[in-house]
């Protein structure tokens, strides 16, 4: 059975552990990647390797938080689009949701500014959540199992 | 002689008023029944007297000669007007009095006739307006159609710190600074030409002159009055430099609640942003909680269990400093005193003690003992706290030697107060968040709540200083500057703008 590939961009370790957790009832999701902040995200998507451990199709589901240190999700999301057209190229495909735990209307609306962003969650990511991104970016490929 | 007056004798008698006839040499001839009435002489007593008994004393030796001057051109006439001519009675008594003086030519020589007329009651009467006037709390100044001062009274003597009587005579261009005069006179000719009941100085842009030179804020209300066919104007004058004072506080005072109010805004929303994400993350743990329970994994549940735990003492930590940063708005009116730092570094020492052991720090205080700068101890000793906390939790254990150092220097614009340390040092990224709230870089296991170097920054400003930082892998040195010079007063100055 086909697998989707996550990468979950939190710089807070228990909202990461939670995140894996809700993952983790849905037999759909393959490697799971914990990163600390943008910064690692982005050396993981330059380094070597990335482009085979994380196919294209199906496309990854990335959740990308906004405040972290070193580099926020909106940082990083400037810096992936300045990397040129290969790399966002497949990029860009990828199912991208920012995460956090602000109501802040500015950053919703910052969010929505991105073409490639595809959703904008609050904490804490529900199965309920999960279950919905599923059907509204994977449903239309055959032969995923999408139920928890 | 005798037949002409007994000619006029009986005219005389009748008049309604005092009236006396008085010959070449001063002696009277003839004086009515209200002359004696006037000067308490019996009938008769009075003729064969001259008539300087009729005169003050203190200016009876004077009085022949005037006497003779008026003889010499003898005219019609009135003299006095109540304010500078007395008779004196027959028991000495001083009565004000107007005499209208004309004379007569007959065959047997020149005679003066002289009508008196008692003042006292009128006298009495502009005394008593005179007093009011006097009485008046309001400065008032009347001007005549020169802009000459010919009437002030006592408040307006006090107003313009003069002794009394000096206004009088000024022109009252010389009561308004100098930068004003000419636009000044322009204004009162137009005025009298077109007089009204008006105020002037609304627009707080009219003031007052004293002798020392001191101006005040003023207004004034301008009355005309037609006295006598003569117009003049009555200018009451208020000084309102209390009122433009608390005019000037109360706008300060909005400034500082409107920004009060804009930091209370930002920091409600700060706050409650900051204060939630710990919450749902703890919401988040306990589900898992309940399903690690529900499947019977109880090693998870445990470790869940003591995550629930430290979230909830980390969030009230966060509380706790979050009002600290709040209260730290009500420090500005604790006192301004000397402090002693190298005190304070030694209880800071002790207050954080334990920290310091634990991560093997050495704290070296190197503030000379008789450091003092005047300052607000509660928010120096915050400030010292948290960089000298901040230095011990952010140490670099691949680093032999870890310390973190207080120093001091003394410049033109206040003391200098720095705190190194040879820790991890602040990511460069991070250096223009580093003073905002809830901002926490680096390595996320060591406690802390981001509000720290916030409130450091707070304290500062309210305290007028500054605070700056350099930082590498190295270690972070912070330096603050206290201004020498007190705390700027901002409530005792008066504004005077023209």
């Amino acid at each position: 059975m086909t697998k989707i590939n996550v990468l979950v961009i939190d710089d807070d370790e228990l909202d990461r552990y939670l995140a894996t957790r809700t993952l983790g009832k849905f037999d759909v999701f393959d490697n799971v990647v914990e990163l600390v902040d943008g910064r690692d995200a982005a050396d993981l998507i330059e380094s070597d390797g990335f482009a085979e451990n994380f196919s294209a199709t199906p496309p990854s589901l990335i959740f990308l938080d906004i405040n972290m240190p070193r580099m926020t999700g909106f940082e990083f999301l400037d810096y992936m689009s300045e990397l040129g057209e290969d790399i966002t190229g497949s990029w860009s495909g990828n199912v991208i949701m920012m995460i956090t735990s602000s109501s802040n209307v500015e950053d919703r609306e910052r969010a929505d500014a991105y073409d490639y962003v595809k959703g904008y969650i609050e904490k804490p990511i529900t199965a309920e959540t999960v279950k919905t991104i599923l059907a509204t970016h994977y449903g239309h490929l055959g032969d995923l199992q999408l139920a928890p | 002689m005798e037949p002409m007056l007994e000619q006029f004798r009986s005219a005389f008698e009748a008049v309604p008023a005092a009236v006396l006839v008085v010959d070449e040499s001063g002696i009277i001839v003839l004086a009515n029944a209200d002359v004696n009435e006037l000067f308490g002489y019996d009938t008769g007593e009075l003729v064969g007297q001259p008539i300087e008994v009729l005169v003050p004393e203190d200016v009876r030796v004077g009085h022949p000669e005037l006497r003779e001057a008026y003889q010499a051109l003898p005219h019609r006439r009135t003299m006095g007007s109540g304010r500078d001519l007395f008779g004196v009675t027959k028991t000495g008594r001083l009565i004000p009095v107007e005499i209208g003086l004309n004379s007569v030519h007959s065959t047997d020589g020149s005679y003066s006739v002289a009508s008196v007329l008692d003042m006292s009651a009128t006298v009495a009467e502009q005394e008593r307006t005179r007093r009011a006037i006097d009485a008046t709390g309001s400065a008032m100044v009347m001007i005549d159609g020169k802009g000459k001062i010919v009437l002030t009274n006592n408040a307006a003597y006090e107003m313009f710190q003069v002794p009394d009587g000096a206004l009088l005579g000024l022109s009252i261009e010389q009561l308004i600074p100098e930068r004003f005069r000419r636009r000044h006179v322009v204004y009162r000719t137009s005025y009298s030409a077109e007089p009204s009941v008006r105020n002037m100085g609304l627009g707080r842009d009219l003031f007052g002159l004293r002798p020392d030179g001191s101006e005040f804020p003023i207004e004034i209300g301008l009355t005309p009055i037609d006295q006598d066919g003569e117009r003049v104007i009555m200018a009451t004058v208020i000084d309102i430099t209390e009122r433009v004072r608390s005019e000037q506080e109360i706008v300060r005072q909005n400034e500082d609640l409107t920004r009060l109010n804009d930091e209370l805004t930002q920091f409600a929303y700060s706050a409650s942003h900051d204060l939630k994400a710990p919450l749902t993350t703890l919401d988040g743990i306990l589900t898992c909680l309940n399903e690690d329970i529900a499947e019977g994994n109880l090693e998870e549940a445990v470790t869940n269990a003591e995550r629930a735990k430290a979230l909830a003492k980390r969030l009230a930590d966060l509380i706790e400093s979050t009002l600290g940063l709040a209260q730290a708005e009500s420090y500005d009116a604790a006192d301004f005193e000397p402090v002693d730092l190298n005190r304070l570094v030694e209880e800071t020492r002790s207050s954080l003690g334990s920290l310091f052991e634990t991560q093997g720090v050495d704290l070296r205080n190197d503030v000379p003992p008789g450091c003092l700068p005047m300052t607000q101890q509660i928010r120096l000793r915050q400030i010292m706290e948290n960089l000298i906390g901040n230095g011990a939790k952010y140490s670099d254990t691949a680093k032999q030697d870890r310390y973190v150092e207080v120093t001091t220097e003394i410049e033109a614009e206040g003391l200098r107060i720095i705190v190194s340390d040879n820790g991890l040092g602040i990511p460069s990224e991070s250096h223009d968040h580093v003073f905002k709230r809830f901002r926490r870089f680096g390595n996320h296991s060591v406690e802390g709540t981001g509000v720290g170097l916030a409130l450091v920054k707070q304290h500062v400003d309210r305290l007028d200083g500054e605070i700056t930082f350099t930082s590498s892998t190295d270690g972070t040195t912070f330096e603050v500057v206290l201004p020498s010079s007190g705390p700027i007063d901002r409530t005792s100055q008066v504004e005077l703008s023209s």
